[in-house]
């Protein structure tokens, strides 16, 4: 089973205890170490909250399911608020080659919905195993990939 | 069909037309994925040159965001990120770009206007931000450099709407011509900006960015996480070591010689883009095999796998974490070693400055075609703390301008440049020269030589792997060297 960090955008967030709904999903952010999502970014009016992986308890193809509504928290650390201000998306960002090659745009990554693991990259009309993901900086997102 | 029209010219020159005339342009969900799509598809084309906004219909540039468009909460929030989306890829668009300022060009049409370098007014222009009127904050990032502060806040807390008189009398737009006249006028503008040497306009149209203050505001932003312990930012994986290499001696100029950028005229092409458009017919129309595209492809090839020393130079120096820590000011090259053997650094940035640390050749992870990669950035060291050879290289040792003399007492032309493999930590392939009759030649590079102050004598054989460009020396660096392995 695989989703995709796109068409996951915009997904309802809703609380398993309460049945109410807590916003709507904005980013998602990444470990890269452990190629993992870390941490979902949930648009609330025009505010922006953040929940760690561990608190979702479903991630469907309607909604994403929380434990509960305290699940979800304003940024609390410069790390937080730059994941809440979407400086932390990968999806749209520059991808160069461990070998310093442009490889084009980082257009989406694939994951399991069930784990939050990592599956693959999407780069153009190719697709790169998630665990070829060396880094992710300011400038660009470092894959290791067989030249185009 | 799409909502955008693209037509390319030959000399490289981009126009993208919007065309929802009976929306007046209004920036649908459709219309912002086809312009971030032909904006980052353009944006890595070399051959681009400049870039035109204009319109199907004179009356609208575009009229804003489509406020008529259905959408769930979902969608509403997904356009707007393709809007910031759109004007991030604007900004970050590394070529000038003009916009045909002609009817309404209101809320996210103003944004759009003051996000192009240029602006060529028709006589029937509507300009108005409504950041203030629709409480979206919008505008002042964009508009305030043009105008000036104070303007920039009557013109968005008002939201009043000016003509192209008013635009021109404030120095918002370049030129005022009748709106039918007006993408001409832009065109004519954009074909005197790509006469220019493209690679000094991208140097500028870069400086401009800084100086607007849009990368500053970005590098505000991320300076905050940096340092944070934000999980999965600027770290990198383990598993992607370097390997040690050598070092030697001698600086090569850093010139940009551009004989690698050169491309072959563009056929005039004109089609529409949009998320509906045959992509995959169209890519294979384009792959169709000849002779020329054959050709075309082997030349990728050689490119793909060697570079000059001059265009290494303004490079990036990115770390595996992903994060631009310095650019390339000088390759140092090693005429005995036969090989880069580190290279000096400036700071990121146009005008930015020299930066005190140097990179030994150890501690480059490779050498690309878009960036120099290193493991991290302990790899930039002090000049006292570096190898002699790269902390303080003998000027007299530079190779450029060397004459190069076969054993024989032929002269083959002079060094311009060296020919580094792309990829690798800076091995050399062979030489750039410039030739007697002033043309441009390469030569492999030679397993046993001789090198003085103001000559390279290199084997007999040298002469005839003298070819006219890198596709010839890729070929002939291995029958080269076997050659000589042979005698």
């Amino acid at each position: 089973m695989s989703e995709r960090f796109t068409a996951a955008s915009g997904r309802r967030v809703v609380s398993r205890t309460s049945a109410e709904e807590l916003g709507a999903l904005a980013h998602i952010v990444v470990d890269v170490e452990e190629t993992q999502v870390a941490s979902l970014v949930v648009g609330k009016g025009r505010k922006a909250l953040v929940v760690a992986w561990e608190q979702v308890t479903g991630f469907g193809p309607d909604a994403v399911m929380l434990a509960d509504d305290d699940a979800l928290h304003a940024p609390r650390d410069d790390g937080e608020r730059a994941a809440a201000e979407g400086a932390l998306e990968l999806v749209g960002r520059r991808a160069l080659s461990e070998m310093g090659n442009e490889l084009g745009t980082l257009d989406d990554i694939v994951f399991d919905p069930a784990t939050g693991a990592l599956q693959a990259l999407v780069l153009g009309e190719r697709e790169e195993p998630a665990t070829s993901l060396l880094g992710a900086g300011a400038y660009a997102v470092i894959v290791r990939a067989s030249e185009p | 069909m799409g909502s955008l029209e693209e037509v390319t010219s030959g000399s490289g020159i981009a126009v993208l037309r919007l065309d929802r005339p009976e929306r007046r342009n209004a920036l649908d969900s459709r219309l912002l994925s086809e312009l971030v799509e032909s904006l980052e598809r353009l944006s890595i084309d070399d051959a681009m040159r400049v870039l035109v906004f204009s319109t199907t219909c004179e009356r609208a540039l575009c009229s804003g965001v489509d406020v008529t468009e259905v959408l769930d909460h979902a969608g509403g929030v997904a356009r707007m990120r393709s809007f910031s989306r759109f004007l991030a890829a604007l900004e970050a668009f590394p070529l000038p770009t003009i916009a045909v300022c002609v009817g309404n060009c209101v809320g996210g049409g103003a944004e759009l206007v003051a996000g192009c370098d240029l602006r060529i007014a028709g006589d029937n222009l509507k300009l108005a931000w409504a950041g203030a009127r629709l409480g979206v904050p919008v505008g002042p990032a964009r508009l305030t450099p043009l105008v000036g502060v104070a303007r920039a806040k009557e013109l968005i807390f008002t939201g009043r709407t000016i003509g192209a008189e008013e635009a021109a009398a404030i120095g918002l737009v370049h030129d005022t011509v009748p709106a039918a006249d007006a993408e001409a006028a832009a065109l004519r503008l954009a074909t005197h900006v790509a006469a220019h040497a493209p690679e000094g306009v991208r140097i500028l149209r870069a400086a401009f960015r800084e100086l607007d203050g849009a990368q500053d505001a970005s590098r505000t932003r991320t300076s905050c996480w940096r340092s944070s312990s934000a999980r999965g930012w600027g770290c990198r994986r383990a598993g992607a070591r370097s390997r040690p290499g050598r070092v030697g001696r001698t600086r090569v100029s850093s010139r940009r010689s551009g004989a690698e950028r050169r491309g072959g005229s563009r056929v005039v092409a004109r089609r529409r883009v949009g998320v509906d458009r045959p992509r995959r017919a169209d890519r294979r129309l384009r792959a169709a095999p000849s002779p020329r595209g054959r050709r075309d492809r082997h030349a990728e090839e050689a490119m793909r796998l060697l570079v000059t020393a001059a265009a290494i130079h303004g490079l990036p120096v990115v770390t595996i974490g992903g994060e631009d820590v310095a650019e390339v000011r000088d390759v140092i090259y090693s005429p005995d070693a036969g090989r880069v053997v580190g290279l000096t650094l400036n700071k990121r940035g146009f005008l930015a400055g020299r930066r005190r640390e140097v990179l030994p050749a150890e501690t480059i992870h490779a050498i690309g075609r878009d960036a120099v990669m290193i493991d991290g950035i302990d790899g930039l060291i002090l000049p006292a703390d570096a190898p002699a050879d790269v902390g303080a290289p003998p000027a007299e040792r530079d190779v450029t301008g060397n004459e190069v003399l076969t054993e024989g007492g032929t002269s083959l032309g002079r060094v311009r440049d060296v020919v580094v493999l792309a990829g690798s930590k800076g091995e050399v392939a062979g030489y750039e020269i410039e030739t007697a009759s002033g043309g441009t030649g390469y030569i492999p590079l030679p397993a046993q030589w001789a090198v003085s102050g103001s000559a390279i004598v290199v084997p007999e054989a040298t002469k005839e792997f003298v070819k006219d460009d890198l596709v010839g020396l890729g070929a002939a660096m291995d029958e080269f060297r076997s050659r000589l392995d042979g005698e």
